[in-house]
């Protein structure tokens, strides 16, 4: 009798014991959720609802200013996918894509790593390439404007250094003018991923490059086998920064050559500005604006599978 | 304040009606307005205006403003300037926002500004037309442009014409005349080739748009304004023999390099300033140019003239002109007779007229030029027009009559031709068919009527 209630005792002690525990979790839940209740609110009303209303106007016509919609199903997007113009800024954009994470993710993780192995002005260099990241992305614009003139700075210095021959208009030219444009939004970029990989770089463990140096391994095999390799969740991270940036870009190609020549340099977001808001075709820059984004979410998600693919 | 670009004279007649735009676009009919806005302003408020004028182009409009604000004890006028690639752009969130300006100048004609008729965003400005006497200033083909429905929606700041802009000294040095024919023209440039000029004409082409409306300009001249309208409001097409023609005649221009070796290279601003400079000897532009070209061009700026554009048929040599910017009052405003109030200041009063054209723009309607000090070039421009208004006077900017995607069109075939990737036909048919499928859409410019009071 006694043992069973001191049973019934233990039992319930422990059962209140867990209902503390319980509530003192639940509480602490309920601090977290009032904790984050202010960010999701503003997620909610400032991302999530525009994406919606963004979705929900691609299946209307409406000129931006006009009290009614007409309901048009799914014609703005039969019809873009039959706009010649479109797949061209399509094109361009993925060109623009490649060459610019291209440059920023190679170009920058070799960058960090001789800056990670340089004895000293490491932080001089971090700042000199990170002070574009901070410059305003129309300054960064007018900047390269004026390089790329037939009288700019570039051209100059190849006419210095014997290579006169290739001078040109660099953003006149529908060959040269994205490449151009990438180039100079990599530049703007550029410094952000040296200090994201230089960060990544500081924080593998120095012994692995220690054994690799008792192997006789060189820098370069130093690089591609324990760098590369330790960084790979750091080169995902630039990447997807890197490319989703590059899919949004509007402000450097706007204030250089707003698409052209030709619609050489005519990218998703500028033809969906055009579109909309200088044509006041809002529906249809909506249905481009939803397809930017699903192409954007297509390719970060393929990526992040393939990284987690590759982990397993 | 322009003593050393002007001189006082009169071009044509003592009083010059510089603002006929022939587009023959539609009599006039009916009508009508709403109730009488055109009392005096009163009560308190403030004028929110914003405008999208190039630098230096609104600086007599900003000063007659500040000068009508100070007569005003109960209002204020607050200016928000952006450039003409802002504007527009900033003015559909805001209207549809319920936010907006009070009075705004924008674009005059088809696409946005319709939009913001249609949605009854822009105020009936029919009441004032008709109270103020704008009726007897603004001439009816030029009214029909800016109504819709009857109704009168905005007031133009200018008229505008383009021309061939050239250095007379330039010209002088080398013994050359101005050309009146096409063959002329194209002499003048070659003297100018063999002079060492590598760039006679200034196209401006990685902007497009400037060398797109010497196209325009060329388009006009070869079919006229009857072809022009035919096309606009008939059954014509923009691939007919004058449209091909002409963009024939502009792609031999690029062929013989009197564009340069790279007009896509140079912007507008980069262009003005190798004409500015005496590097580029011509340059197809507009009257929009010479109040900032006052302080851009210095000491230069007397030695800048214009002629017409010569036939590129043959045929007669036309008059040009289009409305430049036109202003709207925001249909919810609580200033709305005071926005009325000060438009009537601007562009109305004998005294704010000379100023503007003082400060290099056209006021719209009649203007007495025999004692105004007029800069130079403007004479030069409006001499021009006088010369050739008897032949019939053309659009100056076709993009001001068509929808955005025609204009579009017009400047990728243009670099396109510039580029060498586009032929004149198939410029004249991606036009073309974008002309048919906005006017399939409902968004082409109506033959419309002017406002009856």
């Amino acid at each position: 009798m006694a043992a069973t209630s001191t049973r019934a005792q233990a039992l319930t002690q422990h059962q209140q014991a867990r209902r503390r525990r319980l509530r003192r979790g639940g509480r602490r839940t309920l601090i977290a959720y009032a904790f984050l209740a202010p960010a999701l609110i503003l997620y909610v009303m400032f991302v999530v609802r525009p994406m919606f209303e963004l979705f929900g106007m691609s299946f209307f016509t409406w000129n931006g200013v006009s009290p009614t919609r007409d309901f048009v199903g799914l014609d703005n997007f039969s019809r873009l996918f039959a706009d010649s113009l479109f797949w061209k800024s399509f094109r361009n954009n993925l060109v623009f894509v490649v060459l610019l994470v291209a440059f920023n993710v190679i170009v920058g993780l070799i960058t960090a790593s001789a800056l990670a192995r340089a004895p000293r002005g490491r932080l001089l260099f971090q700042l000199i390439f990170f002070l574009p990241v901070v410059q305003a992305s129309i300054v960064t614009a007018l900047v390269w404007k004026w390089i790329y003139q037939p009288d700019g700075l570039l051209n100059r210095l190849l006419e210095v250094v014997g290579l006169g021959f290739v001078t040109r208009g660099w953003l006149g030219d529908p060959d040269t003018a994205l490449p151009a444009l990438a180039l100079a939004a990599a530049w703007s970029g550029f410094g952000l991923s040296v200090v994201i990989f230089l960060a990544g770089i500081q924080g593998i463990d120095q012994t692995l490059y220690d054994a690799a140096k008792v192997d006789g391994a060189n820098v370069r095999q130093m690089f591609f086998n324990v760098t590369v390799p330790q960084l790979r969740p750091v080169v995902t991270v630039v990447f997807l920064l890197e490319m989703i940036g590059a899919f949004q870009t509007f402000d450097i190609i706007w204030a250089t050559t707003r698409g052209g020549p030709i619609s050489s340099t005519e990218v998703l977001a500028t033809y969906m500005f055009k579109r909309g808001f200088t044509e006041a075709q809002f529906g249809y820059g909506a249905a481009v604006a939803v397809t930017l984004m699903i192409v954007v979410l297509t390719a970060a998600l393929v990526s992040l599978f393939v990284r987690e693919r590759n982990e397993d | 304040m322009f003593a050393h670009h002007s001189g006082r004279r009169s071009v044509g007649t003592a009083a010059t009606v510089i603002a006929v735009v022939a587009l023959a676009l539609a009599g006039c009919s009916s009508g009508g307005g709403t109730d009488s806005g055109a009392d005096e302003p009163a009560g308190d408020g403030v004028i929110n205006l914003w405008y999208g004028f190039e630098p230096g182009q609104a600086d007599a409009v900003t000063e007659l403003i500040a000068q009508w604000d100070e007569d005003q004890p109960n209002v204020t006028v607050e200016i928000t300037a952006m450039g003409p690639e802002l504007n527009p752009p900033s003015l559909l969130p805001a209207l549809s926002a319920g936010e907006g300006p009070d009075l705004w100048a924008g674009n005059i004609g088809p696409g946005q500004p319709q939009a913001f008729i249609d949605a009854g965003l822009a105020r009936d400005l029919t009441p004032y037309y008709c109270d103020f006497g704008w009726n007897d200033v603004i001439p009816d083909e030029l009214a029909t442009i800016s109504t819709s429905d009857g109704k009168l929606f905005a007031i133009a700041n200018s008229i505008e014409s383009t021309g061939m802009f050239y250095r007379k000294s330039i010209f002088e040095d080398l013994g050359l005349e101005v050309p009146t024919t096409w063959d002329e023209l194209t002499d003048v440039t070659d003297a100018l080739v063999d002079n060492g000029y590598e760039t006679p004409i200034g196209a401006a082409g990685q902007d497009a748009w400037p060398v797109t409306q010497l196209l325009g300009a060329m388009w006009s001249s070869a079919v006229g304004p009857d072809g022009i309208e035919k096309t606009l409001f008939g059954d014509g097409t923009w691939t007919e023999d004058g449209f091909q023609q002409s963009t024939q005649k502009f792609a031999d221009l690029q062929g013989k390099g009197y564009f340069g070796s790279e007009p896509l290279a140079y912007t507008y601003q980069a262009t003005m300033a190798d004409f500015y400079n005496g590097v580029v000897p011509m340059t197809y532009t507009g009257g929009f140019v010479i109040p900032g070209a006052q302080e851009d061009a210095g000491e230069n700026f007397d030695d800048i003239g214009v002629f017409a554009l010569p036939s590129v048929v043959d045929g007669p040599i036309y008059a040009n002109a289009s409305p430049g910017e036109g202003w709207y009052v925001n249909a919810n405003s609580d200033v709305a007779d005071e926005s009325a109030d000060l438009i009537n200041f601007l562009f109305f009063t004998d005294e704010s007229r000379t100023k503007i054209l003082e400060g290099g723009l056209v006021p719209v309607g009649p203007v007495d030029v025999t004692e105004v000090e007029l800069p130079s070039v403007l004479e030069e421009l409006l001499s021009e027009q006088d010369k050739y208004r008897e032949n019939g006077t053309v659009p100056a900017f076709i993009e001001g009559l068509t929808p955005g995607p025609i204009f579009d069109e017009m400047m990728n075939g243009v670099q396109g031709v510039l580029a060498g990737s586009t032929s004149p036909d198939q410029l004249t048919q991606s036009v073309q068919t974008a002309w048919e499928t906005e006017k399939e859409a409902g968004n082409t410019l109506d033959a419309s009527d002017a406002p009856q009071c």
